[in-house]
């Protein structure tokens, strides 16, 4: 080898190896800047500096993607299960889960009434907890004394509305007015039980919007002796009822049926996951997977299975806050199709709402009108905010548009997969309370 | 006795007694916390005469004066003074930084706003406090003597020239220690009425509805009455009054009146909503003062809860005819 040679070979080293500098300089670089954004970003977040784009597509990743990504998790699952698992359809009686004994508690009610206590009863609960399942069976416990199941499905906030609806459901010739309504119920020949669902469609928050439901007390407190009235309400709509027109003394008894613990929702769950007869492999997230507990187990395949079981009940409870619907809906999220009748169970995941740009006061407050009546449709908003059916229009369709809202016949309703997130941020800034 | 004389009482204290901290520390073998060791046995009018002529003694001595002239050079050396000013400006900006960024937190975090802001004041007066500290006793470190000669002149400055100024921080500390209001609530002072958005050593800010910062000396605040709307709560009370012939039927106007005021998306029906009437003359006639009492769920709704509130319980009425036609709106005439 000459020395041309020899000097070749050095430029070709020094070469290489500043390459390889470069690459590692570059390599170093990335990493520190991965390291400072992982640092920055939820510093940002804290201080309110996350840049909030107002382009409708760039900021709604988040739940879009989210949504999105449920809508496709959904079909994968197979039909057979998913259906089990639907959330507005009768189930079996034995799969239904109570809050604290509240069947036991209606039968007391019902018998008390029946020897002579005129009574009625409130049944209480938030959107898609189970209130209607709970008339259902309690409508089985009334025996040999008739029952009559009123469903209110629109807002019917003006008397006569609503004495149409009672007339036609009641077989009553005269429905003309409030006391007419007490004469029929009160000239019947045997008692009855009347199951009226979804009193929150009774009324409208607007300065005219409560007549139908002061009727409806008025024609309770005169026909208690003959007829047991058993209401059904939503959660967020009782707690305005009962601050303004104090509800809660209208009624005898009061159940509420959005309680389900921890347990109660895991029976609910395995219920109806039992009767599929698919298997379950739960699946740790990065927290557990690092975690002691997880690891020490980690020998014990059935060990490991029971601690993720109970890790993910305990994460699903938490997110559901007693509300059987939104755990349905979570459970099925969180599910993937495996091979030979496996499933696998992901990690509860959610939606983070909070940094969404659409989420302006104007629009918080429609929200929070809609929580309260649990379904609006744009002429019911109008009212309720006192606003132009044009401006109650747009809210509508740009939070529909953003997977916020659902509607349905007209009615807009809020996304149980939002829900629970949506009602802490209305908490957090005084809107319900 | 009003606060303003306390305040003054307080001022005029405070300088006799600097005046009295100059005098004594510009003698300085007058020992004002203890006294040396080896005095213990002499008699003090002998260590008087023995001082008296000491001090003949250096006063003549141009070594001893150019020794104190080092010792001042010394004291006030450009490395300290550009430390100082170094320390200084950091403060200044890591003060302003902080506050931003705590102003920033509260607007983000919408439950912890008023909590938040309420520590901005001491935090101010925190971080400016330790860094005078910081310079005095860390970087100029000076003795105790200088200190006190220094602390007499400023007083004595500031008495003299600026009392109005001195009025106004001592009142910043009452406002700050009293807490008769605090950042993020409604006050009323004087003809003003607004938010505060800052609380000064000399100043209090407030931003009225129509937008307007007004500064207020804190003295003003101290000896005038203060009224606060909300004192720390995210909510208040917001009182609509509205004005109806006497021969109105109140029993229907009560209805209109409450169901309006629950209606209204601003209200916070987690406290009473109360409607309230009064017999008042007007113009030789009689008339009734309506005056509806509800609660705003967030204080910057305000307006907006006062504004509704009356907008919908005019509309209502008038569609009820419970107000006479010369006080209503001419009907729209009919279709056709």
């Amino acid at each position: 080898m000459n020395f041309k040679d020899t000097i070749e070979r050095g430029k070709t080293l020094i070469i290489a190896y500043w390459a390889k500098l470069q690459d590692a300089l570059a390599l170093f670089l990335r990493w520190t800047r991965t390291k400072l954004r992982q640092l920055i970003l939820p510093l940002q977040k804290l201080f309110g500096f996350t840049v909030i784009k107002h382009d409708l597509k760039s900021h709604s990743v988040d739940v879009s993607s989210y949504l999105t990504d449920t809508d496709q998790k959904l079909a994968e699952i197979p039909a057979g299960y998913r259906e089990k698992f639907e959330v507005y359809k009768d189930i079996e009686e034995d799969w239904y889960v109570p809050a604290s004994g509240n069947i036991v508690q209606f039968r007391n009610a019902l018998k008390k009434w029946e020897e002579g206590f005129a009574s009625n009863m409130a049944v209480i609960g938030e959107k898609g907890s189970g209130k209607s399942t709970f008339i259902s069976l309690a409508e089985k416990e009334c025996g040999e004394t008739d029952s009559i199941r009123i469903d209110v499905k629109e807002t019917y906030w003006k008397t006569d509305q609503m004495l149409t609806l009672f007339g036609q459901h009641l077989g009553l010739e005269d429905f003309s007015k409030p006391e007419a309504i007490i004469r029929g119920l009160n000239n019947l020949e045997e008692n009855k039980v009347v199951f009226l669902e979804n009193m929150q469609n009774l009324f409208l928050r607007n300065i005219n919007g409560f007549l139908a439901l002061e009727a409806l007390w008025l024609i309770m407190a005169e026909t208690k002796e003959k007829v047991f009235w058993v209401v059904s309400c939503s959660r967020y709509t009782w707690q305005f009822l009962n601050k303004a027109f104090n509800a809660d003394t209208h009624f005898s008894y009061i159940l509420n049926v959005d309680t389900l613990g921890q347990p109660e929702i895991k029976n609910l769950i395995m219920n109806r996951h039992k009767a599929t007869g698919f298997r379950l492999i739960f699946e740790p997230d990065e927290s557990i997977r690092k975690s002691r507990a997880y690891k020490k187990r980690l020998d014990k395949p059935a060990e490991v299975q029971k601690y993720l079981e109970e890790e993910f009940f305990e994460r699903l409870a938490a997110m559901a806050e007693g509300n059987c619907s939104i755990a349905l809906i979570l459970w099925l999220r969180s599910l993937e199709y495996g091979e030979k009748r496996n499933i696998i169970v992901r990690p509860v995941e959610v939606a983070v709402i909070d940094e969404l740009d659409v989420l302006t006061p104007d629009v918080l407050f429609v929200i929070a009108s809609i929580i309260m009546h649990d379904t609006l449709k744009v002429t019911d908003l109008t009212r309720v905010m006192n606003s132009s059916v044009m401006e109650s229009r747009v809210i509508l369709t740009k939070l529909r548009s953003r997977g916020i809202l659902h509607e349905m016949n007209g009615s807009y309703y809020l996304n149980q997969l939002v829900y629970r997130q949506m009602l802490r941020l209305l908490k957090s800034k005084n809107l319900i309370h | 006795m009003t606060m303003n004389n306390h305040i003054s009482i307080f001022a005029r204290t405070g300088l006799l007694t600097a005046l009295l901290l100059m005098v004594l520390s510009f003698t300085p073998d007058v020992y004002l916390f203890a006294e040396p060791a080896d005095t213990e046995a002499a008699p003090l009018f002998i260590q008087q005469e023995e001082t008296a002529a000491e001090q003949d003694t250096s006063a003549a001595n141009p070594k001893v004066i150019s020794d104190k002239i080092a010792s001042l050079d010394e004291l006030f050396s450009v490395n300290k003074i550009i430390s100082a000013v170094v320390l200084l400006l950091f403060t200044f900006l890591f003060n302003r930084a902080l506050l931003f960024l705590l102003g920033r937190l509260a607007e983000n975090k919408g439950a912890y706003r008023l909590i938040i802001k309420r520590l901005i004041p001491f935090l101010n007066i925190l971080i400016w406090a330790l860094a005078i500290y910081a310079v005095i006793a860390g970087i100029i470190d000076p003795p105790v003597e200088t200190v006190l000669a220094v602390g007499a002149s400023v007083g004595i400055a500031v008495g003299f020239a600026a009392q109005d100024i001195l009025k106004n921080i001592f009142g910043g500390f009452i406002i700050i220690m009293d807490r008769p209001f605090q950042v993020g609530d409604k006050i009323e002072v004087g003809n003003y009425y607004g938010e505060v958005t800052a609380i000064g050593l000399r100043s209090t800010r407030i931003v009225t509805p129509d937008d307007s910062a007004i500064t207020v000396p804190n003295a003003d605040l101290v000896n005038n009455s203060v009224s606060n709307t909300n004192s720390g709560a995210l909510f208040c009370q917001v009182v609509s009054e509205i004005y109806l012939p006497a021969t109105t039927n109140l029993a229907e106007v009560r209805e209109v009146a409450y169901k309006a005021a629950i209606s209204s998306r601003y209200v916070f029906l987690n406290q009473p909503v109360v409607v309230l009437t009064e017999n008042v003359l007007h113009e030789r006639n009689f008339a009734i003062k309506l005056k509806i009492k509800a609660y705003v769920l967030d204080i910057r709704y305000e307006f907006r809860l006062k504004s509704e509130i009356t907008e919908l319980v005019l509309e209502e009425l008038n569609r009820r005819k419970l107000i006479p036609a010369y006080t209503r709106p001419p009907e729209e005439p009919a279709a056709g």
